[in-house]
């Protein structure tokens, strides 16, 4: 029988369970939660067996799919504390529900999708818009009325203009029905031109704004080419439009983020947005600004929650309904986790923080997929669920017989105990209702009030001036009437001065920053805009200085840069950074030609001349900075940031500078001579431009103490080709005495010099005598000249060694050659080397990412291997599936997984901690079904996570770099390599680009047991699952550094004075993450001998946007020292920590002799503090 | 079918349009054309109306013609649009590749507006843009038609007011005239050929938004292409002449070519006026009120006076067939949509083929469906025999 099952017959048992003719047994809840459904499986067992296939694969199929019964579903909720859900609409009234939003008569339409993810031929593009009705205010849907058909993957919604716009693929349509009978009749083709490279992608959530403008996204992939009667606009990658219908005005709203599936705006007009293929949570929305991925973006903002799984829609919430604690707060779901969360948002400077808190509903139903969330119009909160037992991403089948094409629901939450708000009559309220309904506490009434005056039109602007006359200056919220009574005017497109002026000048910063942002679209209809401009830029409150600044950009005049960089003479924070360095950059072509022909001096203020030429960071801005320098004129602390960047863009006269500003510098700065070094090393390597003047004089370098600095010169002298030099940098080559950093530098130079010399010297050091350390270093030096001749050296050196010796460098030298690879194969012909250089030899090729079979091949037979990595028939994964729910432990697997020898966490991260080569796994076990961990890890390449196949560039001088693309602008493309470096590609150098397969390499698990592979494939089933190893939202440090006890460490240590030490870069840290329950374990830690016993050094980092107090709770002080940056801290269980803007460093010296546990270290608010402190993640 | 004792039956039947042979035209679709449309969204669209199609297609009701929508909104002379992940550069080779690839004897270019936003300035990189492309499709040997980019009608406040926009606009379409008066081709003047009063008295315009048509407006600019390719009109004008004043008459018409397809729901009141509907008059009739049906449908009604001066005919069962035949074309262009721009090409075709790629099968399987259609256009353009019957309803209420 064949193993596999035919996918018509899968799809019959699938219809029938959707029909429900076959009733299974939900799975029993367990104390844990966490059991699979045996049940279902052996239902399903019995049901293929009695149906004669007897195939496995079918049955792996079938695991997934749990009852569709809705009350089932609903049960596995667990809900919040004080709140219920019921069901508001299921299928059949509704299949594959994607966007919802209510109109003011408080109808849900919904957008769905049948022929998501592709349409089949011949199949009819029939997908609908639908409007569901409780009309009975009963909480339940009861009428429900396909408003359209016949639609393409609509993803989007929203009711308005007689009709609901209608994201439909490459189209944004209006369906209108004009003859009241409840189904469009006239279809408008609004805007044409949207991108469909990718359906997750198309254009999505459609959102009114308080501005009566259409904000709508799309994501990464699409690229789109819109033409509107004001010109083409075009936007590829990520971001959100914003549209006004009536003007035919589109503008890109925001640049980037991967797939921003959530936007919404606060009660103050303030946007965010979250991330359906982002990690960093809640994303505050700075107008103009560019996110995650943003094609070419030299510079990017990040979200608020780095760590984060990924979200989809996003509400603000607000009304009488819900608990005050509840107000204000977004919520977003994590579809892959079966999660609606929940995160708390605070002003922080003049951005914003999000903080996270327990779910409103989890649960471990496999097929709850929550895509929308929306408050409705009696206060309660709506959540569309797509439901399916696989998420429809790219690497599941399209026509993966599993994904469910006919469920869908939409459930409703509400607060036990809590009256419903009264709904609202809007529809055909007069005027007066509408005004009036400007002041209610729920932001949807609000909201909708205005949709509705705005459809009025012009008609309602009398009695629209004649309610902002009769508010009451003593209320509360007499600023946010005002504001709403100002949004009513910008819905109407007409300009209102006085009550702009008013708000303007308003008490609450936040409507102030309101105003500012409708004076942005109302400048040019306003004569003194400028000078209202200028005030904000130095208002009080750092948000009102924000939009000034980026409404500046707006405007095509250099004095308008001379106003926005007065705003750094007041406090800035990271926001307005950027906010200013953007409009900068905007506004450089205005600008930058008036410096040059000297019309511009920012009236001779050296700080903000400084800021806009740091900002464009071009070759024109140069001379300036180097007339700045040279006059002297550069404040101190400014001095390293110039330098580099005259560094990065200079030419030689530039370049000059640098060099005598490093040589100038006194002891005890080696570190920034070093990076200043590195960067003339990158000007000299990517741009090819060397300083002018005297280059020798780096030798005074060569001979420095402290070692990066010396390596950094040893690097120079070959870039520089000071062939004068040669005799020292063969002395470091050779020398035994030398550390392995200046070893490499100085292969690296002498590499650099090229020539025979450097070939000889090569050559002698690739072959015995010579430790292997060294021939490796040789012989991948040689491949750097020529392959051809280097090959038989490393072939020679691969069969002499065992397989103690890891010939990684070698093997990998080769890789990064063009033709590399095939001159190592061919020189392997006929030899033979160990069985586990092979072994390693082999691994190192397909964790390359390239495709190399004849060289697996020729190691392979070198080697006398025999077959390939562990592979596994269907049969055997299910068995092993079945196993990993019976007997896998996932606390024992997690000890697996932080193996060293395993290196998961080298290319892993968990919430954020660990490399960042592969996916964070965070969720991995609520969205990965077993069988396909199992097969993750024992075939990587067979199904690779989106955005992690490899990239493979070969560059003009025969050079090949792989890696996960980072980030591309104009010059440079950035890749990840398989050993978590950012490497830096010059657009410039590119010959070739081609996809490769995964990083990870196959036969990771090779070494593990059955049994730790069952219980390392549980810990991971477990992850983000309900239960113990759900990711905690406690805000624990999980990324540490550890310090590497070298002997500058014990030296440093001895003296008391590593902390000075370090500043020069001469210790060596190194990553350590603590568990998933957030403790870093005890053996973690590098145990270093001084005179006190054994102690163990480690760091972390935090970083503190808004100045304050902010707690850190140990498990216990034992045995622990403290040091904030340089400060020693007095330790208890809890400690204070009150921090300064900007990044900290929590040094801890564990006395190991004193402490048995393991470190957890939670950080926590401190009441009444304004501080706003994140943990730096990463590696 | 009723007989009644006064019913004269005189002709068998009797048709001759009053157009003339096509022969002597200076532009003629032959039996076997591939005819390519590209451009931007003016391009773009006119696939989901089908109007300029269905107008060239009922014009050879007996010519296998095959037509290719390339349109693609934003797009430019360049290939801007079609770049991808690419470049212009990229989205040019594209499109190039794929033009030459269709084996084009007519392409039809529609370009200009969206290069006219970059101004005066703007002019001789379009020139010169317009010249690479015209080269770049050159060993097509295609006949070539350059359409001119609309006017931006002026809908009124809030949207912008076009007439600094129309001047630079003209100065795109006499780089565009120039350009096919240079290599001999044939240019269309949407400006000239609409100034004929249809867009006015009382203004019925021609796009929602200043820039792009609506149904309606295809269906207006698709006579003024047909002027502008030099075509006479192809009025479906027939005359009849009975003998003997009878009170009723039958007969039966072969058209030579379908009617006009009927105007558009989105029409406006005034859009009639200036067109060219088809006329039937019927001369020799008793004095009356005279309904006509068309196999058995009803479809007009009319004084004997009427008749003879000829009544206008906007209905019917050669007005559904050519509304058939439409959207049979819409069609076939959406499923031909599906082949050239399938959703998802990152993961059928492009860098995450690894996921998808074995789906990428099923695009090709578009081809027999595209093909399926055409075989449907084919039918569908053929007019057919229809029986006319004219019956005095005011008798029959007496």
């Amino acid at each position: 029988m064949s193993n596999r099952i035919s996918s018509s017959f899968s799809r019959s048992i699938w219809s029938a369970a959707a029909r429900g003719r076959f009733r299974w047994v939900h799975f029993p809840k367990t104390q844990s939660g966490l059991e699979p459904p045996h049940s279902i499986i052996w239902t399903l067992v019995l049901l293929v067996v009695l149906a004669g296939a007897g195939s496995v694969y079918g049955q792996r199929d079938l695991t997934q799919i749990p009852d569709p019964d809705p009350e089932i579903e609903r049960r596995s909720f667990q809900v919040a504390d004080g709140f219920e859900v019921n069901l508001f609409a299921a299928d059949p009234l509704l299949a594959k529900p994607i966007q919802m939003n209510f109109d003011p008569a408080g109808r849900l339409w919904v957008a769905t999708s049948e022929v998501y993810p592709q349409i089949k031929p011949g199949q009819k593009a029939n997908d609908k818009i639908i409007i569901l009705e409780d009309r009975h205010q009963t909480g339940r849907a009861d009428q429900t009325t396909v408003f359209a058909d016949g639609l393409l993957i609509p993803t989007g919604v929203e009711p308005g203009d007689g009709g609901a716009y209608v994201a439909n693929s490459t189209d944004l349509l209006h369906l209108a029905d004009t003859k009241g009978t409840g189904r469009a009749d006239r279809r408008r083709i609004v805007l044409s031109g949207f991108g469909t490279e990718d359906t997750h992608h198309i254009i999505h959530t459609l959102r009114w704004g308080p501005d009566g403008m259409l904000y709508f996204n799309q994501s990464t992939y699409i690229h789109s080419h819109i033409e509107t009667p004001h010109g083409v606009r075009r936007l590829g990658g990520g971001g959100i439009w914003q549209f006004r219908p009536e003007t035919m005005q589109l503008e890109v709203f925001l640049h980037g983020l991967i797939n921003p599936w959530g936007h919404h705006f606060d009660r103050w007009g303030q946007s965010f947005a979250t991330d359906g293929a982002g990690g960093e949570g809640i994303n505050y929305v700075l107008p103009g600004a560019s996110y995650a991925w943003t094609p070419g973006a030299s510079r990017i903002l990040h979200g608020l929650n780095p760590g984060s799984p990924k979200h989809c829609g996003a509400e603000i919430l607000s009304g009488r309904h819900l608990p005050e604690e509840w107000q204000g707060n977004i919520l977003t779901n994590d579809f892959r986790g079966h999660r609606v969360c929940r995160f708390v948002l605070r002003e922080d400077g003049a951005g914003f923080a999000a903080q996270e808190k327990p779910e409103l509903i989890k649960t471990n139903h496999p097929a709850f997929r929550p895509v929308d969330i929306k408050m409705g119009p009696d206060g309660a909160i709506y959540i569309a669920d797509w439901y399916n037992p696989i998420i429809q991403h790219g690497e599941v089948d399209f026509r993966d017989p599993r994904r469910d094409l006919t469920h869908g629901r939409i459930w409703r939450v509400t607060a036990k105990g809590r009256p419903l708000v009264p709904r609202p009559e809007l529809v055909g309220a007069t005027t007066e209702k509408l005004l009036q309904a400007l002041t209610a506490p729920e932001d949807w009434t609000r909201q909708q009030a205005k949709r509705v005056l705005k459809e009025r039109g012009a008609k309602v602007l009398p009695a629209l001036a004649a309610w902002v006359q009769t508010l009451n200056r003593v209320d509360r919220d007499y600023e946010h009437q005002l504001l709403e009574a100002l949004w009513t005017y910008q819905a109407l497109d007409v300009a209102e001065p006085t009550l702009l002026n008013t708000l303007l000048h308003a008490h609450d910063a936040r409507a102030r920053a309101a105003a500012m942002r409708v004076l942005k679209a109302w400048h040019t209809r306003l004569p003194n805009a400028t000078e209202l401009f200028a005030a904000g830029v130095v208002d009080e409150h750092p948000r009102v200085r924000l939009e000034a600044i980026r409404a500046l950009g707006e405007i095509p005049d250099a004095h308008a840069m001379t106003l926005a960089l007065r705003a750094i003479d007041r406090p800035m924070d990271l926001y307005l950074e950027y906010a200013l360095w953007l409009t900068a950059r905007e506004l450089e072509p205005e600008w930058m030609p008036a410096l040059q022909k000297g019309r511009l001096d920012f009236a001779g203020n050296t700080r903000h001349l400084l800021f806009a030429l740091q900002a464009v960071a071009t070759g024109e801005g140069v001379k300036p900075l180097a007339e700045l320098i040279q006059s002297g004129r550069i404040p101190k602390e400014s001095l390293e940031s110039v330098f580099a960047l005259l560094a990065a863009v200079g030419g030689r006269e530039e370049l000059r500078l640098v060099l005598e500003h490093v040589l100038r510098m006194g002891k005890g700065q080696a570190g920034q001579q070093t990076a200043l070094l590195a960067a003339l090393e990158q000007a000299g390597r990517q741009r090819n431009v060397r300083p002018a003047g005297e280059l020798n004089r780096i030798a005074k370098f060569l001979t420095a103490e402290n070692e990066p600095l010396r390596a950094a010169a040893v690097r120079l002298v070959g870039v520089w080709r000071l062939e004068s030099f040669r005799p020292q940098l063969l002395g470091y080559a050779r020398a035994d005495q030398t550390s392995d950093l200046l070893r490499r530098a100085a292969f690296d130079g002498l590499t650099q010099l090229g020539g025979p010399a450097s070939r000889e010297v090569f050559n002698q050091l690739a072959g015995p005598p010579h430790p292997p350390e060294l021939r490796q270093l040789a012989i991948a030096a040689l491949a750097t000249t020529n392959v051809e001749s280097a090959a038989p050296r490393a072939a020679e050196f691969l069969t002499e060694i065992r397989g103690d010796t890891d010939p990684t460098e070698v093997v990998t030298a080769f890789l990064q050659r063009k033709g590399g690879a095939a001159a190592l194969a061919k020189a392997l012909t006929n030899r033979r080397i160990a069985a586990d250089v092979a072994k390693i030899g082999v691994r190192v090729v397909r964790a390359s990412g390239q495709e190399m079979p004849a060289l697996v091949e020729a190691m392979t037979n070198a080697g006398g291997l025999t077959g390939g990595p562990r592979t596994l028939t269907a049969k055997e994964i299910e068995e092993l599936a079945t196993e990993v729910a019976q007997r896998g432990n996932a606390v024992r697997g997690e000890t697996i997984f932080r193996r060293k020898d395993l290196a998961c966490l080298k290319c892993h991260s968990i919430a954020g901690a660990g490399g960042q080569v592969g996916p964070d796994l965070i969720s991995i076990g609520a969205a990965a079904p077993v069988d396909y961990l199992i097969e993750s890890i024992l075939l990587p390449n067979k199904i690779i996570k989106e955005n992690y196949h490899s990239l493979i560039v070969a560059t003009r001088d025969g050079r090949v770099f792989t890696g996960i693309k980072v980030r591309e602008t104009e010059s440079e493309l950035i890749l990840r390599d398989g050993e978590d470096r950012e490497v830096t590609v010059p657009i410039k150098a590119i010959e070739e680009k081609t996809t490769g397969g995964s990083l990870m390499p196959e036969g990771l698990a090779d070494a593990l047991t059955r049994a730790e592979l069952v219980d390392l494939v549980r810990f991971l089933s477990e992850l983000g699952k309900v239960g113990p190893l759900a990711v905690s939202k406690s805000r624990l440090i999980r990324r540490w550094q550890v310090l590497e006890p070298t002997p500058a460490a014990r030296q440093a240590l001895e003296g008391n004075r590593w902390s000075a030490v370090d500043a020069d870069g001469a210790l060596v840290w190194s990553p350590a993450y603590a568990t998933v329950a957030g403790v870093l374990p005890r053996d973690a830690l590098l145990p270093l001998r001084n005179h006190s016993g054994e102690i163990a050094t480690i760091r972390c980092h935090l970083q503190a946007s808004s100045p304050g107090k902010v707690r850190l709770r140990l498990n216990s002080a034992e045995g622990l020292e403290l040091r904030l940056d340089r400060t020693p801290v007095e330790m208890t269980g809890e400690v204070l920590l009150d921090l300064a803007p900007g990044i900290h460093r929590l040094t801890f010296t564990i006395n190991l002799t004193q402490r048995r546990d393991g470190l957890r270290c939670e950080l926590d608010d401190v009441p009444g503090s304004a501080a706003q402190v994140q943990i730096v993640t990463g590696k | 079918m009723s007989c009644t004792p006064w019913l004269l039956v005189p002709l068998c039947w009797i048709a001759f349009a009053q157009a003339p042979a096509q022969a002597a035209e200076r532009f003629e679709l032959v039996d076997g054309d591939h005819v390519v449309l590209l451009g931007n969204t003016l391009i773009e669209r006119e696939q989901r109306y089908g109007y300029w199609e269905a107008l060239l297609t009922l014009r050879y009701p007996h010519r296998r013609i095959q037509f290719r929508n390339l349109g693609w909104s934003g797009d430019t002379v360049w290939g801007d649009a079609r770049a991808g992940f690419g470049s212009a550069a990229d989205g040019f080779r594209q499109l190039k590749e794929h033009v030459l690839a269709l084996q084009p004897s007519v392409i039809i270019i529609g370009y200009g507006l969206n290069e006219s936003f970059a101004g005066e300035a703007g002019l001789p990189r379009f020139r010169e843009g317009l010249r690479v492309l015209l080269d770049a499709l050159a060993p097509s040997k295609a006949r070539t038609v350059l359409l001119s980019p609309l006017s931006q009608e002026d809908l009124g406040r809030p949207l912008p007011d076009p007439a600094k926009h129309n001047q630079d606009l003209r100065r795109y379409r006499a780089a565009l005239r120039a350009a096919a008066q240079e290599r001999g081709l044939d240019f269309i003047d949407f400006d000239a050929l609409l100034g004929d009063g249809a867009k006015s008295n009382p203004p019925a315009p021609l796009t929602d938004n200043g820039i792009h048509l609506t149904a309606f407006g295809y269906w207006r600019t698709g006579a003024a292409l047909e002027r502008g390719l030099g075509l006479t009109p192809l009025p479906w004008h027939y005359e009849i002449d009975l003998e003997g004043k009878p009170r009723s008459a039958e007969f039966k018409i072969t058209a030579k070519a379908l009617p006009l397809p009927p105007l558009p729901a989105d029409a406006p009141r005034s859009a009639s006026a200036g067109s060219d509907p088809s006329l039937l008059r019927v001369r020799g009739l008793a004095p009356g009120t005279y309904q006509l049906k068309i196999d058995g449908q009803p479809v007009a009604l009319a004084t004997q006076a009427e008749w003879n001066a000829g009544v206008h005919l906007m209905r019917g069962p050669e007005w559904d067939q050519v509304e058939r035949l439409r959207q049979t074309i819409v069609e076939k262009n959406r499923l031909y949509f599906y082949r050239w721009r399938p959703q998802n090409e990152t993961y059928l075709f492009g860098f995450r083929k690894h996921e998808q790629g074995q789906n990428a099968r099923e695009i090709p399987q578009f081809d027999p469906l595209v093909a399926e259609r055409e075989e449907e256009i084919a039918r569908l353009r053929i007019p057919v025999t229809h029986k006319y019957e004219l019956v005095r309803t005011d008798e029959k209420i007496r």
